[in-house]
């Protein structure tokens, strides 16, 4: 299948258009993403999964963080806490970022989705400043970031692209390099979309995940990558889930989250 | 141009936090007064004998390092009557595990009647500032971001005290994460996590000097503490009207750094949600709060708003005082039938 455009592998494929739309020059950084969803993202009894979504969330705050941190450096996620408001998407959606916070060495910025029906979840991502080999990235102003891709023939599923294993006790995915972020690190979008099938895996015939607090404690890089999911409480309309990310290949702790999957 | 660098995720294995919501740290371990008496750590908390500590014998034994505070300032915190004595918190440092515990009285209800969501976060918050401020040792620590998703609801007063078990997931240069898992009896327990900022060290921050030999259960409480009213209006918390919520800095809520302690900031987020149901029956769930600044001169004034209808709530805390947004929560709000 040949996929082109510009931009990188994971923020392609979910594909959120994103423009700068704050009064920058003032050291105000607004950004709005645009998303068009397709059938890849999209789960049985959803639009959009919430692993694409914390993925869009992702990218867009994320963004917004990263264009708050010039010219004193770029960004990582070090932090995602995501709530969907309902399961039932129309789309396309719609996202607005914002800073909340900026110091020195962490940004926290706020993100609000919506579709035609109004809002769809809210979340906060903080970053981590820190200065690339190189100086940080440079971007035209306002920044404008297009990572729709073009594709010959219908795309497969996010998490199957992912490349996303079921196993009894655990999900597991190998790394590729177009899972990486310029950092050579596994991007934030993949390790949460797999958070997400790890809490999906022990509530079976859920409908999704409701809420995820991801905390990204340290750099995936070499994979395969191995979530395991705990159930912690079974409670009224949801299951709480701990889930905890390993890089098998430095048998390492990378992620750890607390998911509110739906009750079955 | 660096194509396709937003959002790039992953790999926070550096810095992070920043919130500086100066809670854990500050609260769970006093000291950062001013004055010159170096003093250990049980000349202000009350050193409880381990023996009447069953739980530290559950898969802890005495391999750990044991911790004792030692101040290098004339102790000044926490005063008197103060929130951390009158809730009674107890707790035992590891160097890579805790446990503290809560009396579950009465006065920790909610709305219906179970462990305040509140109550949980001030228990983890102070349990995971000091096992952070260990980790992060010689730096210092303040509270980033902190979550409490409950678990089975736990009856206030119902006689089994509030348990909390925390453990360092990742101490870096720049952050430290926990999770907590908090428990009363035999039911699920409830999840935290927390994130710590590492900040350079001050000359007013307590000191650790890890001992070897069994943990040492301590005490904030003095003889006369205890709450005597719902902790919500202990902390000195109003409901000023629907979805909005003050909360006054005075000693009783502020940490070593002068600053309004994590978990009292998480309670007042909480009552703001809460307030939003005029028939006073909803009660809070799960919380996530970002700490953006810290909350010093106030009063602090939480405003809440839903979003959508399956009780999810936005609160904004804002220091009225310095003009200040000082934190940042999600709050999810559940109708008791």
């Amino acid at each position: 299948m040949r996929i082109t455009g510009d931009g990188r592998g994971v923020a392609r494929y979910v594909g959120v258009t994103m423009l700068e739309t704050g009064a920058w020059e003032a050291g105000e950084i607004v950004l709005t993403g645009h998303a068009v969803l397709g059938p890849h993202v999209a789960t049985e009894s959803s639009a959009i999964s919430t692993g694409a979504l914390l993925t869009m969330c992702d990218n867009v705050a994320g963004f917004c963080g990263g264009l708050a941190a010039l010219p004193d450096g770029w960004v990582q996620t070090v932090n995602l806490m995501v709530r969907r408001t309902r399961l039932d998407v129309a789309g396309p959606l719609d996202f607005v970022a914002s800073v909340l916070r900026k110091g020195r060495r962490a940004i926290v910025t706020d993100v609000r989705v919506n579709d035609a029906a109004g809002l769809v979840a809210i979340g906060t991502l903080t970053s981590a400043v820190l200065m690339p080999e190189g100086g940080p990235p440079l971007w035209d102003r306002p920044a404008r970031l297009d990572t729709r891709f073009e594709s010959d023939g219908p795309l497969p599923p996010f998490g199957e692209w992912l490349g996303i294993e079921r196993e009894d006790d655990r999900v597991t995915l190998s790394v590729r390099d177009d899972m990486r972020n310029p950092w050579g690190i596994v991007h934030g979008g993949v390790t949460a979309s797999l958070i997400d099938a790890a809490a999906e895996h022990v509530v079976p015939g859920t409908r999704g995940v409701l809420d995820a607090t991801v905390h990204y404690v340290a750099p995936s890089k070499v994979g395969p990558l191995a979530a395991i999911g705990e159930v912690i409480a079974r409670r009224a309309g949801d299951v709480l889930v701990r889930v905890e990310v390993r890089d098998t290949g430095t048998d390492r702790t990378t992620a750890l989250a607390v998911a509110a999957v739906e009750s079955v | 141009m660096l194509a396709g660098a937003a959002g790039s995720g992953a790999g926070g294995s550096g810095a992070a936090g920043s919130g500086a919501g100066g809670s854990g740290a500050a609260g769970s371990f006093p000291g950062a007064g001013a004055g010159v008496v170096t003093a250990s750590f049980w000349l202000i908390l009350r050193t409880l004998p381990v023996e009447a500590s069953p739980q530290l014998g559950c898969g802890w034994g005495n391999a750990l390092t044991s911790l004792v505070v030692t101040l290098t300032d004339e102790v000044a915190y926490p005063p008197a009557q103060h929130m951390l004595r009158d809730l009674r918190i107890e707790f035992a440092h590891g160097d890579r595990e805790s446990y503290a515990w809560i009396p579950n009285v009465g006065e920790l209800a909610d709305g219906r009647g179970h462990v305040r969501l509140g109550a949980i976060s001030v228990l983890a918050d102070v349990l995971g500032g000091g096992l952070a401020a260990l980790a992060a040792a010689p730096g210092w620590i303040a509270t980033a971001d902190l979550t409490v998703h409950r678990g089975d609801p736990i009856r206030a007063g119902s006689g089994d005290d509030l348990e909390a078990h925390g453990r360092v997931v990742r101490a870096g240069r720049s952050t430290v994460v926990l999770e907590c898992r908090v428990r009363a009896g035999a039911g699920s327990p409830a999840l935290a996590t927390l994130t710590f900022a590492v900040l350079e060290r001050r000359d007013s921050n307590p000191e650790f000097v890890p001992t070897s030999g069994p943990p040492i259960r301590q005490s904030m409480a003095t003889d006369t503490s205890g709450l005597r009213v719902g902790v919500a209006e202990a902390f000195g918390i109003v409901v000023l009207a629907s979805g909005e919520a003050r909360l006054a800095i005075t000693p009783y809520v502020v940490n070593s750094l002068g600053a309004t302690q994590g978990g009292a900031l998480a309670t007042l987020a909480e009552l703001a949600a809460e307030s939003l149901d005029p028939s006073g029956r909803s009660a809070s769930v799960d919380l996530q709060l970002s700490y953006l600044s810290l909350a010093k001169v106030g009063p602090v004034v939480a405003t809440a708003q839903r979003c959508g209808d399956e009780g999810v709530v936005r609160v904004v805390l804002v220091d009225a005082g310095a003009r200040r947004t000082v934190a940042h929560a999600m709050v999810r709000i559940e109708r008791v039938a």
